[in-house]
């Protein structure tokens, strides 16, 4: 209780200043607008008809991405897990392209797709498939195989198997997979929006920074890091629930 | 006629590993029903293969098993129980719930009402059984090593399988726990009248559990000696401190040691 208490106070001293540094000048409010009035520019920007329109586009990207890069990943990781030749030839080539910042491939993104909504996707989904398959992997690595042993000595078929020992021995991975890939997924489709694009908010964000517009730029940073912190908790209440027994 | 069918019955089974290890060599014996059989061995002898031949959970190159009068080419929970060590509850059930798995799996068991009021009763009184109740409703990480072996014993008892197979349940426990969980074991044993194959590395717990030891060879795994352990039951651990327990003991040891060399 101490401790939440201490952790809402952290939370109150950041936004004063962020409210008070500014409107006092000792922060030029030039670079960084006081609180108040980024929140305010936040509720005028919500009601451009323009603003809408590129949110809209940035979520049917990032929502589509999601889509096509969770099952994806999901099933070549299970199938590299599962299958042991797969495995060995894979594996090797996986992680060393893994290491590789994707970033660097977006300009052949836009060769192949030029810089409307596909080419996001597309590019936002090759990113998350690497996260979502590498974790799916690991995630049916992690099942025991003494729990199989243990189902199949009682009979278990093999839906049971799948239903009863490794759905709930993987779930709390995949939830945290589904998490931190959305990260790398709505990263994606920004860095993507950024780089080249007519519209969605991180093009936005990108201009509005060029501009030298601070108010609209942090209102639209306030906007997307609330969304992606209510994601990433909504996940993460799952997590605890469904993973209380992992300690 | 059924009473004097052994309840395992085993002929010239022999095993090899991918086609070119051998693994066990021409093994052969009974188990009457209702006996406490231990099989010891060094480490690597194939006892933990033998008892999965037995569960029907790996297939055997050649020769028969028999159980109960049949063979056993898969599992078949109604008549071989497996335990195995600690680690095997799952840790994302409750101790309740992980002893009524085995009756869940059984066809349409989550539907039917009256059948899981059933199984709930079951488990229950398992639970009992085992010296847990109260405990029904914590998670595997919330128990002792000693409990968790318990509960573990209790999911392998919830379909009274007539043949109860138990590998080395005990060893990731330590020494004390070790004794009481197989005096407990005896006790439980003794009010079930199941038929017993029990896996061990130790030498104390087999002559204090067993009616009968079997002592395997290394590699390829044979049956070198059968030690009958006359001891009176109900045992108990002054036993442990006598010639005749200190004797068997000696005697199991050096066969051991000469299946090793």
């Amino acid at each position: 209780m101490k401790l939440v208490f201490a952790r809402l106070a952290l939370l109150a001293l950041v936004l004063a200043a962020w409210e008070l540094l500014p409107r006092h000048g000792i922060v030029n409010p030039l670079l960084l607008p006081p609180l108040s009035d980024v929140l305010a520019m936040l509720g005028e920007l919500l009601q451009r008809a323009q603003v809408r329109e590129a949110l809209a586009v940035s979520g049917a990207e990032v929502l589509l991405a999601f889509i096509v890069a969770v099952p994806l990943g999901a099933a070549l990781g299970v199938l590299i897990a599962e299958n042991d030749y797969l495995g060995e030839v894979f594996k090797p080539m996986l992680f060393i392209v893994f290491a590789i910042p994707k970033s660097i491939f977006l300009p052949m993104f836009i060769l192949v797709f030029g810089t409307g909504f596909q080419q996001k996707v597309a590019y936002a989904a090759f990113t998350t498939t690497f996260v979502v398959l590498m974790s799916a992997a690991a995630a049916v690595e992690s099942v025991k195989q003494d729990y199989l042993l243990v189902a199949r000595s009682y009979g278990a078929t093999r839906l049971q198997l799948i239903s009863r020992v490794y759905v709930p021995s993987m779930l709390p991975i995949l939830l945290e997979t589904l998490r931190i890939s959305m990260i790398f997924n709505f990263t994606g489709v920004l860095i993507a929006e950024m780089y080249a694009s007519r519209t969605g908010i991180g093009h936005m964000i990108a201009s509005w920074g060029e501009n030298f517009q601070m108010k609209q730029l942090f209102a639209g940073v306030v906007l997307l890091a609330a969304a992606a912190i209510v994601f990433n908790e909504a996940v993460r209440w799952l997590e605890a629930r469904v993973g209380a027994w992992r300690t | 006629m059924a009473d004097v069918m052994p309840a395992i019955h085993i002929e010239g089974l022999s095993h090899v590993y991918g086609g070119t290890v051998p693994a066990l060599k021409d093994i052969s014996f009974d188990v009457p029903a209702g006996r406490f059989t231990v099989i010891v061995g060094p480490s690597g002898c194939g006892k933990t293969s033998l008892l999965m031949m037995l569960a029907g959970l790996r297939a055997q190159s050649e020769g028969t098993i028999h159980c109960l009068g049949r063979p056993i080419p898969e599992p078949d929970p109604l008549r071989v129980g497996v335990i195995f060590q600690e680690a095997s509850l799952y840790p994302w059930l409750t101790a309740l719930e992980n002893i009524e798995f085995p009756l869940s799996l059984r066809g349409g068991a989550l539907k039917d009402h009256s059948n899981r009021a059933e199984h709930r009763r079951r488990a229950e009184a398992m639970l009992e059984l085992v010296g847990l109740t109260g405990f029904g409703a914590r998670y595997p990480h919330e128990l002792s090593g000693g409990m968790k072996q318990r509960v573990s014993i209790a999911r392998g008892l919830v379909q009274d399988p007539p043949v109860l197979l138990m590998d080395e349940p005990f060893a990731a426990l330590d020494e004390q726990t070790r004794m009481t969980m197989g005096h407990e074991l005896l006790r439980i044993w003794s009010t079930t009248s199941k038929t017993v194959v029990f896996v061990t590395h130790s030498l104390t717990e087999a002559v204090y559990l067993a009616d009968e030891v079997l002592v395997m060879s290394a590699r390829p795994g044979r049956i070198i000696d059968r030690i009958q352990v006359d001891l009176p039951r109900p045992r108990n651990y002054e036993m442990m401190a006598t010639d005749v327990f200190g004797r068997l003991r000696d005697r199991i040891w050096r066969q051991i040691r000469k299946a090793d060399a």
